[in-house]
């Protein structure tokens, strides 16, 4: 491990205020609504409080909008991070997109006191001004580091012995690295540990941390496509029964478009893709009737009966 | 007018001695191509090339090929470059003059549509409210987000960009 990441004593700190403002994204509850209320069941049972609001915007998207500006990203990203300053919590994330702007926002701007200057005199006429340093994590994060792998096995009820998982982290849960300072950016463990603590197993494969390739659906849908290939043929050759994600646009990217790369390319991959708070539930003995999967494009039934 | 002078600072500083002294370190090793996954799909996308355009100053051809919109920013080859070139943060940087000098991808524009009418990226339709509450999710409030995210975008002149895009 080239980093380091929090230690275990500063996340058993954390321990007694287990309490976020939680950052929803606009696709999760917009389009993959099974992905929050698989999120939010099982924070419940974890016993982790969460705050909400909703006056967000989007946090906004670390690639088109960044490409776009990276003055009107920033000054967004601090908007939202504005609105947790101002309700004293710090930020939980779903979404790997929304992690790496809130958290590289919160970052630039607490480095570079003259960007922060400039940001916030755009947000002036809003009556908003930015003191930067607020705290952003992804839910891995605090299943990983706050409640921790041990726990979760001690908490489980329902393990899922003989399920074969492959992980799928996302590039901005752990790039750039520097920023991010979670996990190894090249070879991360948080996930596939995730996936070992509910008594799954998680198997090694080619490419493991290739972009999904959704990032390019609204600038060149062949490409997009060609990439989902390339992860989906890797991940099928490993033998697994399943894709984890920690991310939207991971999900939509394997689980809708799974379809139309098996269309376009003449392919069967047949693999149901679950976002990682989906399995952590139906380990921890959520009824799975509860959980939405009936959303899901690509049919999740050979897991359940799999794992019943 | 913003933009206008916006792009001049950003070209400045792309052309300027700091920006020019990481680029310089370059030595055409290619790893940031080795790891980069549209590459690898698609041999004409080479961030090594990018890189060495920019650092013989081109960055007039940088920004008129299209291939530059390729990037998924997955930040592998800023990882991975032996020098610590940030090159994917680089190409950020060169998009944002490209968007100025010669406009987005639609996709973007119409992202960019939606953020400066509702302040995020998907709208919250009937059919939405339905599923959310078979699933016992809350409602969605609509706030009047859309209001701060608008002075946000004239501050940053980034809702006159967006005026001459939808013209185009
Ligand atoms: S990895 Fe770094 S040094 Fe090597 S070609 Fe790419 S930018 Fe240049
Ligand atoms: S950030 Fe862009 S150039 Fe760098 S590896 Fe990823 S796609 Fe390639």
């Amino acid at each position: 491990m080239k980093r380091t990441r929090a230690t275990k004593e500063e996340s058993n700190l954390e321990k007694e205020n287990k309490d976020y403002l939680l950052f929803k994204g606009c696709l999760i509850p917009s389009s993959l609504p099974y992905m929050e209320v698989a999120a939010r069941r099982a924070l419940e049972i974890l016993e982790i409080k969460i705050t909400e609001t909703d006056n967000f915007s989007c946090c906004p998207d670390p690639i088109g909008i960044k490409a776009i500006s990276e003055l009107t990203w920033l000054s967004m990203g601090a908007r939202n991070l504005c609105i947790a300053q101002e309700i004293g919590k710090d930020i939980l994330t779903l979404c790997n997109g929304c992690y790496e702007t809130l958290k590289e926002t919160s970052h630039a701007l607490s480095e570079d006191s003259e960007l922060l200057e400039k940001v916030n005199k755009i947000l002036l006429p809003l009556n908003r001004k930015y003191e930067g340093n607020t705290i952003v994590k992804h839910i891995a994060e605090v299943l990983y580091l706050d409640i921790g792998t041990n726990q979760i096995t001690n908490m489980i009820k329902k393990p899922l012995y003989g399920l074969k998982v492959a992980a799928f982290y996302g590039c901005h849960l752990v790039r750039p690295s520097d920023v991010m300072n979670f996990d190894d950016p090249e070879e991360p463990k948080s996930l596939d540990e995730l996936i070992v603590a509910l008594g799954a197993d998680s198997l090694p494969r080619m490419r493991k941390m290739f972009c999904c390739g959704a990032p390019l659906l609204g600038v060149n849908m062949d490409l997009s496509l060609n990439i989902a290939k390339e992860n989906l043929d890797n991940i099928k050759t490993s033998g697994v029964d399943c894709i984890v994600t920690l991310c939207p646009f991971c999900q939509t990217q394997f689980d809708r478009n799974q379809k139309v790369v098996e269309r376009r390319f003449n392919k069967e991959y047949n693999l149901p893709v679950f976002y990682y708070p989906e399995l952590l539930c139906l380990a921890l003995g959520v009824d799975p009737y509860q959980l939405g999967f009936d959303l899901h494009i690509v049919k999740v039934d050979q897991v359940l009966n799999k794992i019943k | 007018m913003e933009i206008e002078k916006d792009l001049e600072k950003l070209i400045e500083e792309i052309g300027g001695e700091d920006f020019q002294k990481k680029v310089q370190v370059c030595y055409q090793c290619g790893t940031c191509v080795g790891g980069c996954p549209v590459a690898w799909v698609n041999e004409n996308f080479n961030p090594r090339k990018i890189m060495l355009a920019l650092s013989r100053g081109e960055i007039d051809e940088i920004i008129n090929n299209d291939l530059l919109w390729f990037c998924c920013y997955c930040h592998t080859c800023l990882e991975r470059c032996p020098q610590k070139i940030p090159v994917s943060e680089i190409i950020v940087k060169l998009k944002n003059i490209a968007a100025k000098v010669r406009g987005i991808p639609e996709g973007y524009v119409n992202e960019l549509k939606m953020i400066a009418k509702t302040g995020r990226i998907s709208s919250i339709s009937s059919a939405t409210e339905r599923r959310r509450e078979q699933l016992n999710l809350p409602k969605l409030v609509q706030t009047s987000v859309e209001k701060d995210i608008k002075r946000i975008l004239k501050q940053t002149g980034t809702n006159l960009f967006l005026e001459k895009e939808i013209k185009k």
